[in-house]
């Protein structure tokens, strides 16, 4: 097969800012033609959920009928259009999903009937072989006041090599509720691209728990439209990125309905050369009347030859809202190590205590015991030489 | 506060008065073309050099694009603009001896009065030109130059001078430093010798007053080993319904152990685009302090950077800005920390009122070299109603493993619980919104001095107006 | 013949903006109850933060003894390991990190050895019984959503458990009900009848006091010394307060 590369924008933030910074996209470059399937195939799915495929026409009526309106003067401020024309808004944008759309075979549409409450948990396993290049495409279609518990994970051999590119659509009907769990432990010479739209009607709520341990280029975008009234967003993402790896993470919250909440909440944690670019977004949209946002970043620094961008942003068109972020890089606070030391504990222990307590406490989430213990044997594996 | 409300209010329209422009000025004319440049290069009788980097500049500034983020600036047409306008008069050291007419306008805005009551020294730009300037005899005895720019390019300091003009802000920058380094005129030089302590601070008064044109004026200080000022500038211009340009520029040289405090408060009108740069490096236990309030403009870009450079050298940003209807207000601060121990603060806060935007955005850089850097910021914005808008955009960049940065913003609106208690100790409700937001901004106005503090207090009451 | 464990010698500390301590000389002996007493902003945390080595307050003259060794230089993890506790006014969160955990990790550190598990189980489920814990708070985040008296409980729980020779109580009986004060005052009890422990109660109030025997009291005034005296001081400055004290610093200070 012949060599084709391509190059892509991934991860565009909403709100450009000075360029020498380097933080306004990532230009990705390199082969991503698909050499291999992820097989997903579900025995015995519980009643009230239902999967079938897609072809891309059916796929992108269905997204477009459930994809908030966007209205042209609600962009102001910049002289760019915040977010770039999607028809679905994505976290790494057009070029991304224009590629997922050219690559992906079918969509996978993963329904929840009306009224169904799944209280066991979904497992979606996903098992790269060293050199496969994969894409994958689903579209998660949760139906009125339906419950669901959705466990992804993406994992490979150690060492292995390859290319996952995962798009996640996700669509919340009045009352629904989704908790999506997605663990990311790729090999060491992986490139991961994890893509996620959501759109939330009536008081639907979305809990996005994601772990983002393993691959050598990591790229995670979300973007969660809060269209509906009372619709509640709360993300919790733990990340390690360690010796010559690097990451980009770019999440947004559109909050477009009135008393609609978000609280997103990022831990990380870098060490060897590693290289980490976060934009978390908080955008308050007219209309989003007695909204709230907060969003918090930590990121805990090991080494000295690090490179760390943070961009926490609040967009405001809306006056009765309240927003808040906070972003905290460096070492343990003194704090913390004075607490620590009063009880014997020396300074390098105490870090690596609080690495992994960082990550756990993101896991603890997970309702999958195993799954908390693979991801607790990853992240010991990844501090080893 | 019963102080601060003493002092007499200001009324918009002493902002507003305009020249007759018939009566001896000169204008150069509009457009930015390379015997414009030359023009100008030789009305202000350059050295060489300075001839050679005004050209230099200009094809810089042709060669870069505007940038893709931030306000619209398309409203900015440079055919438009005259870069060059002065009043057929030299400088003074005396304010009889200044023209009626312009005389009359520091009148209003007070600079007179100031200069005498609580001032080093003052200068006063009107349009391209410094038209006054003096420094008080004791300050003076005590070696510190307080002079216009184009006096320094060839007095005692030259070589100074050629050694740091443009070396912080250079016209590869962006756009409007290029532009800035072409047509640049006017503004102060300000020498503060070692271990000077000038207890009174300085002020540079620039006014806009011609309709269509730009204003470019260069403010260079360098504050030597130990010494100490506090520099204050004052920008205001009357209204006019064509866009004006200030892209001024501003380098600040903070030496070991030495300490400068800037404070702005920027009035210009509302047709204003201010596309200003202000830099500062600071050495080795120096610091560099700013005190910025943005109340003016159409559309401002507007980010003091300070490089911290030498070993424990800190740096602290207060601003505020105050956008209301018609304006695109972009503001905040960015820090460059390269020495060890370095530490930076930055506390801003914002207002949004009738339709203005107000976007606050910063960078902090920690370089690899910059053990044990600590940085925080603080800011907060208030919307005051729905059809405003109010951004956060704030960066930071940490390349050691030693640093500690830390970052807080909060959004909002005035709590309706305030207004109510405010309302229950029999205040109007009106005067209770003004009272919180004079409340927000009062971390900002207690750095300033008091009568300036006053200044934008009447700032803040006038844009509350007809809540 | 008593043992003399802590020896305070001129201490004088101070942080960036300024002297708060000034020549503290304070002897404890081993199994001796001492406490502090003071009016707001005397410095009383601020000496327990001393002694504990907080790098945030820097000792600008004298030194500090433990067991005989000068540890005015070391770092506050080796004094712990020596045997010295700090109860916090405000322990710390740590999300991700269980209570029980935390405590193996901190046995394990100060000894130096394996842990015996069952052991170690046993002692932890007693201890939490004496302090009237649930259970579950053993797999609970650290200090993570407890309420200000379980925070408390759980600095007594680890001063139970990781036996020191000489604890620091801040305020611990701050903000606590009746009923918490009582189950607090027991588990000190505990450590200080049953395991022997010396102490350096600091508080404000004197609730804590009425069960727990107290050979001397200290009262601290900006940050100086000003007296000393037997448990009767207690009762004294209960019915009096601190007003004879104020202004006696100066004196002293000449």
């Amino acid at each position: 097969m012949a060599q084709t590369t391509k190059t892509m924008q991934v991860g565009r933030i909403p709100s450009l800012t000075w360029n020498k910074l380097k933080v306004n996209y990532s230009l990705l470059e390199g082969d991503f033609s698909v050499t291999a399937d992820v097989a997903t195939a579900f025995e015995g799915l519980p009643e009230g959920i239902s999967e079938r495929a897609l072809t891309g026409e059916e796929a992108e009526a269905f997204l477009s009928a459930h994809a908030p309106e966007e209205k042209q003067e609600a962009v102001i401020a910049g002289k760019e259009p915040i977010y770039h024309p999607q028809a679905f808004g994505t976290g790494l944008g057009k070029e991304v999903d224009d590629f997922v759309r050219a690559s992906a075979k079918s969509v996978s549409l993963f329904e929840v009937a009306e009224g169904a409450k799944i209280d066991t948990p979904i497992l979606w396993d996903m098992h790269f072989e060293d050199g496969a290049r994969a894409v994958t495409s689903q579209i998660i279609h949760v139906g009125e006041n339906a419950s669901l518990t959705l466990v992804m994970t993406s994992d490979s051999e150690k060492m292995a090599s390859g290319v996952s590119l995962i798009s996640t659509r996700v669509v919340l009907e009045r009352g629904a509720q989704l908790h999506l769990a997605k663990t990311q432990m790729l090999g060491r010479g992986f490139l991961s691209m994890d893509d996620l739209g959501a759109a939330l009607k009536d008081g639907a709520a979305l809990t996005l728990t994601q772990l983002e341990l393993g691959a050598e280029k990591t790229y995670v975008g979300t973007q969660a439209e809060l269209v509906g009234k009372a619709s509640r967003l709360a993300v919790n993402m733990g990340y390690l990125v360690t010796r010559r790896e690097n990451a980009w993470i770019n999440v947004n919250a559109v909050q477009r309905g009135k008393k609609t909440d978000v609280k997103m909440h990022f831990d990380g944690v870098l060490d060897g050369t590693a290289q980490k670019n976060f934009c978390g977004t908080i955008d308050f949209r007219k209309g989003s009347k007695g909204s709230k946002g907060n969003e918090q970043e930590n990121v805990l620094l090991l080494s000295d030859d690090i490179v760390n961008k943070t961009l926490p942003v609040i967009l405001c068109e809306e006056e009765d809202v309240e927003g808040r972020h906070g972003a905290s890089i460096g070492r343990l606070d003194e704090d913390m190590l004075f607490y620590m030391a009063a009880r014997g504990i020396d300074e390098k222990t105490a870090e690596q205590m609080m690495v992994r307590a960082r990550l756990r406490a993101v896991a603890s989430a997970i309702p999958v015991r195993s799954l908390r213990d693979r991801i607790r044997d990853f992240i010991e594996e990844a501090f080893e030489a | 506060m019963s102080e601060k409300q003493n002092i007499q209010e200001v009324d918009r329209s002493l902002y507003d008065f305009k020249d007759d422009e018939s009566k001896g000025f000169f204008r150069m004319k509009e457009g930015l073309t390379r015997d414009i440049v030359e023009q100008i290069s030789e009305e202000k009788h350059d050295p060489k050099w300075m001839h050679d980097f005004r050209l230099k500049s200009l094809e810089i500034y042709n060669n870069t694009e505007v940038p893709n983020w931030g306000p619209p600036i398309d409203g900015l047409d440079m055919d438009r603009i005259s870069s060059y306008v002065r009043s057929k008069s030299n400088m003074k050291g005396n304010w009889d001896e200044v023209p009626e007419e312009i005389k009359n306008t520091f009148e209003k805005l007070g600079i007179p009065q100031a200069e005498r009551e609580s001032l080093a020294g003052v200068g006063a730009q009107y349009d391209s030109e410094l038209v006054y300037h003096n420094v008080k005899d004791e300050v003076a005895k005590s070696g510190v130059i307080y002079t216009d720019m184009e006096s320094a390019l060839t007095g005692d300091y030259a070589d100074l001078v050629q050694q740091t003009f443009m070396h912080l802000v250079p016209p590869t920058d962006h756009k409007f430093a290029a532009l800035h380094g072409a047509v640049w005129s006017g503004g102060s030089f300000v020498y503060v010798p070692k271990g000077v302590k000038v207890d009174i601070p300085l002020q540079s008064y620039f006014r806009l007053n011609a309709k269509g044109a730009g204003q470019f004026e260069h403010t260079l200080i360098i504050v030597d080993e130990g010494a100490d000022l506090h520099f204050i500038e004052g920008c205001s211009a009357p209204k006019y319904n064509v866009a004006n340009l200030h892209a001024g520029c501003v380098e600040l040289y903070v030496r070991k152990g030495a300490r400068l405090r800037y404070s702005t408060i920027e009035n210009w009108s509302k047709n204003m685009y201010n596309l200003n740069t202000k830099r500062a490096l600071v050495e080795e236990g120096g610091r560099m302090e700013w005190v910025s309030g943005s109340f003016g403009s159409h559309v401002s870009y507007l980010y003091p950077t300070t490089i911290l450079k030498g070993d424990h050298s800190h740096c602290e940003f207060t601003g505020i800005t105050f956008a209301g209807n018609g304006q695109n207000l972009d503001t905040g601060a960015k820090m460059i920390h390269i020495g060890e121990d370095t530490s930076s603060y930055i506390n801003t806060k914002s207002i949004s009122k009738d339709g203005g935007v107000s976007t606050y955005r910063s960078s902090i850089v920690i370089e690899k070299t910059a053990k044990r850097a600590k940085s925080s910021v603080d800011c907060a914005s208030l919307m005051l109603d729905d059809i405003s808008r109010s951004d956060t955009i704030p960066a930071m960049d940490v390349r050691t493993g030693d640093a500690d940065v830390g970052h807080e913003a909060k959004i909002g609106r005035i709590s309706d619980e305030a207004v109510f208690y405010l309302m229950s100790r029999g205040i109007t409700e009106s005067e209770a919104r003004a009272m919180i937001v004079s409340g927000f901004a009062d971390p900002v106005s207690k750095e300033l001095p008091l009568e300036y503090a006053a200044e934008m207090n009447n700032l803040i009451k006038l844009e509350m107006e007809g809540m | 013949m008593a043992e003399l464990l802590l020896k305070v010698q001129d201490l004088s500390a101070a942080i960036e903006e300024g002297e708060l301590l000034h020549h503290i000389n304070l002897d404890v002996n081993a199994g001796e109850t001492h406490v502090l007493m003071g009016p707001n902003g005397a410095g009383k945390s601020t000496l327990g933060y001393t002694l504990m080595g907080n790098p945030a307050y820097k000792v600008t003259g004298g030194k500090i003894f433990f067991d005989g060794e000068d540890v005015t230089a070391l770092s506050a993890d080796k004094r712990a390991r020596m045997g010295m506790f700090l109860s916090f006014q405000n322990p710390l969160e740590v999300p991700g990190l269980s209570l029980e955990s935390f405590l193996r990790n901190a046995i394990r550190q100060r000894t130096g050895k394996p842990l015996k598990i069952f052991q170690f189980k046993k002692e932890l489920e007693e201890t939490m019984a004496l302090l009237q814990m649930d259970p579950s708070y053993a797999d609970r985040d650290l200090n993570v959503g407890f309420s200000g008296g379980e925070k408390k409980k759980a600095e007594i729980l680890q001063l139970l458990m990781l036996r020191p020779k000489f604890a620091i109580l801040d305020e611990t009986d701050s903000g606590l009900d009746v009923d918490a004060v009582r189950t607090v005052s027991r588990g000190i009890e505990e450590y200080q009848k049953k395991r022997g422990g010396a102490l350096l109660v600091i508080t404000h109030s004197t609730k804590i006091l009425e069960s727990l025997h107290v050979d001397y009291t200290h009262v601290l005034v900006k940050g100086t010394m000003v007296t000393t005296g037997g448990p009767e001081l207690v009762d004294e400055i209960n019915a009096h307060g601190f007003e004879k004290y104020v202004g006696k610093e100066d004196s002293e200070k000449a």
